[in-house]
């Protein structure tokens, strides 16, 4: 899961985490992904804070309008290899999921096409 | 294959650009199932015999010269003089071409799709609709179809009766559904990549999934459009060799260069519930609308506004609380009638068009997780349902009802000859009529899924909107109900960097 953050020392990643939630106490900090599947320009690894109030959908809304996606494609994101329920809050999903650094990592996943 | 001490049986199946090979041991060695092998082996030479007579293009087939081929590139001159063409008689048809080169791949889907038709095929064989005296119930586009001892008794949402009076009834109904398939021999799709053009007159191997929104498409409209047409009048809008046919697959294909799609691409379902959405903005059909709603929202405001024609910013002034609430009360305010629930105005208005909801959904990773598969359920069994676009991992089906933990489903997979004209039309209706209903477990089936309901009227919409409400926890927010878009809030989402 995170992979890309290898090269980034744990503990390094642990004190930028807590710099961040100490400076935005009410917000949960997200780091979104790329699907590997997907070579996607519109998708680049991007890091979010969401109020902790959020429901998953109004994340997804939120993304959806950051993301300048067209109303028409799909948009799906998954979290630790599951698909939350849409009216979850973001923070039972940050105490469910959340990696040891303390950071969301969530992955922008694509529908499958079907011949 | 004809040698009968083979034990080993393989196909060739082109369902992806690349071939695919399938083999498996049809006939086993053990002994004791020598007879079966036997029943197999008989069984699989049938099926060689009727799908060779079915692809084997007959003569009646006209031949063209290669420079009378359509082409669909925009602008084009020749369908300027076929637009006219259309105009002055209804239909027009396009003479079939002659289609030989990927007779490989047809011969492959035809072989493996009537192969899982044989009852108990290992390997091959689906599960078929069961009706053994102890069998769960079966539901069809939510008619829910239950044994009992004694007569036949039916109503509109359900039919009990004996195992054998049952079957009847409900293959019956399952033959009434209307089945698209693949199809061959139509006037070439051209698709440009890079510098070279390709020449495509089948969509074996690529078009399941449309075929699918097809049948969905006029499936729901049959249900429309009840008593007002005939099945013909509706297998016209998908010909692939009339011009005027509004949803056909070239149809389709003439905006799939909106999506970055085309001829050859596979399509995932969402897509192609846009491009139903899309072609019926085109095609207008009567009092009816199509809706598809992203991210599992459903804006009631947006609904109204397709379904009365009222621009959408009059419809969020207006109170549109369902009436028959009991804690709805209206009452006078400067000579407007105010709503207690939403305190907006009350106003006129008719729900002139039926609508079409669409729902591209994930329940999963290639495979639905195990929470959602009640829920698919209970959606497949509401009044209000048209049917799934879904499938397996690779292939669309269209999913129109459930027995126990299975779907049950029509399958595209099968290659038929275009058809030419109306009289061949009215001569092979049949070939748009399926009559084996097969099953596919839940937990096997694709996690890319577009729920399709249909809407009359205001009534059912509301009745779909209470059974929503009360099924909460089935659903697992599957499809939220809102009464407009999100604004944006006041807490909004930051971005950081390093």
């Amino acid at each position: 899961m995170d992979s890309k953050l290898d090269s980034i020392n744990l503990q390094q990643r642990k004190i930028e985490c807590q710099k961040i939630m100490q400076s935005h106490p009410n917000q949960i900090p997200i780091i979104l992904e790329n699907d590997k599947e997907i070579n996607d320009s519109k998708t680049m690894e991007n890091r979010f804070l969401v109020p902790k109030r959020f429901k998953f959908q109004e994340f997804i809304f939120n993304l959806r309008k950051n993301m300048n996606l067209p109303k028409t494609s799909a948009l799906f994101i998954s979290i630790g290899g599951h698909l939350p329920a849409l009216d979850k809050t973001m923070i039972s999903i940050y105490d469910e999921f959340k990696n040891p650094d303390g950071f969301l990592y969530v992955r922008y996943s694509s529908e499958s096409a079907l011949g | 294959m004809e040698n009968d001490e083979t034990t080993n049986f393989e196909i060739l199946s082109a369902n992806d650009k690349s071939f695919e090979v399938l083999s498996g041991e049809i006939c086993q060695e053990n002994q004791n199932e020598k007879e079966v092998e036997i029943i197999y082996a008989n069984q699989i030479f049938d099926v060689l015999e009727n799908v060779m007579a079915t692809l084997n293009l007959e003569e009646r087939r006209l031949r063209m010269s290669s420079d009378e081929f359509y082409i669909a590139t925009e602008g084009n001159e020749e369908i300027e003089k076929d637009k006219e063409a259309a105009k002055q008689e209804e239909v027009n048809y396009y003479p079939a071409c002659n289609d030989e080169t990927n007779w490989f791949s047809k011969f492959g889907t035809n072989i493996r799709y009537k192969l899982e038709d044989i009852e108990n095929m290992p390997i091959f064989g689906y599960d078929k609709a069961d009706f053994d005296e102890n069998c769960s119930d079966i539901v069809l586009l939510a008619r829910i179809y239950r044994i009992s001892a004694g007569k036949l008794y039916k109503r509109n949402s359900f039919v009990i009766g004996n195992p054998r009076c049952l079957k009847k009834k409900f293959f019956d109904d399952f033959k009434k559904l209307i089945w698209v398939t693949y199809r061959s021999g139509f006037r070439p799709l051209q698709s440009r990549e890079g510098g070279s053009v390709k020449s495509f007159t089948s969509d074996v191997g690529w078009g399941c999934t449309i075929r699918v929104g097809q049948m969905m498409l006029l499936n729901t409209l049959k249900r429309h459009l009840k008593g007002s047409t005939t099945e013909i009048d509706l297998l016209k809008l998908i010909q692939e060799n009339s011009f005027s046919a509004g949803f056909s697959l070239h149809k389709f294909m003439e905006i799939s260069h909106e999506f970055l799609k085309k001829p050859g691409d596979w399509h995932s379902p969402s897509m192609v519930s846009h491009f139903i959405e899309k072609l019926s903005e085109i095609n207008q059909i009567p009092n009816f609308k199509v809706k598809v709603f992203m991210d599992s929202m459903l804006y009631r405001d947006q609904v109204y506004a397709i379904a009365t024609e009222k621009p959408i910013e009059e419809i969020r002034k207006i109170c549109i609380c369902p009436d028959d609430k009991d804690e709805v009360i209206k009452f006078e305010k400067v000579g407007d009638i105010i709503c207690s629930m939403c305190n907006k105005k009350t106003s006129d208005y008719t729900w002139k068009n039926s609508v079409l909801l669409i729902f591209p959904l994930m329940l999963g990773f290639k495979k639905i997780q195990p929470e959602y598969s009640e829920t698919i359920k209970f959606f497949l069994s509401l009044p209000q349902t048209a049917g799934a676009i879904g499938g397996k991992p690779r292939s669309a089906l269209y999913l129109v009802g459930y027995q126990g933990n299975s779907l049950l489903f029509l399958d595209p997979h099968f290659v038929q000859p275009s058809l030419t004209g109306i009289e061949e039309l009215s001569s092979s209706i049949d070939s748009y009529h399926c009559d084996s209903p097969k099953l596919i477990p839940i937990n096997s089936a694709e996690s890319s899924i577009s729920l399709c309901f249909y809407i009359k009227d205001e009534l059912e919409f509301n009745k779909f909107l209470d059974k929503i409400e009360e099924n909460r926890r089935l659903i697992h927010g599957v499809i939220l109900v809102k009464n407009q878009e999100l604004k944006q809030s006041n807490e909004e989402m930051l971005f950081f960097q390093n």
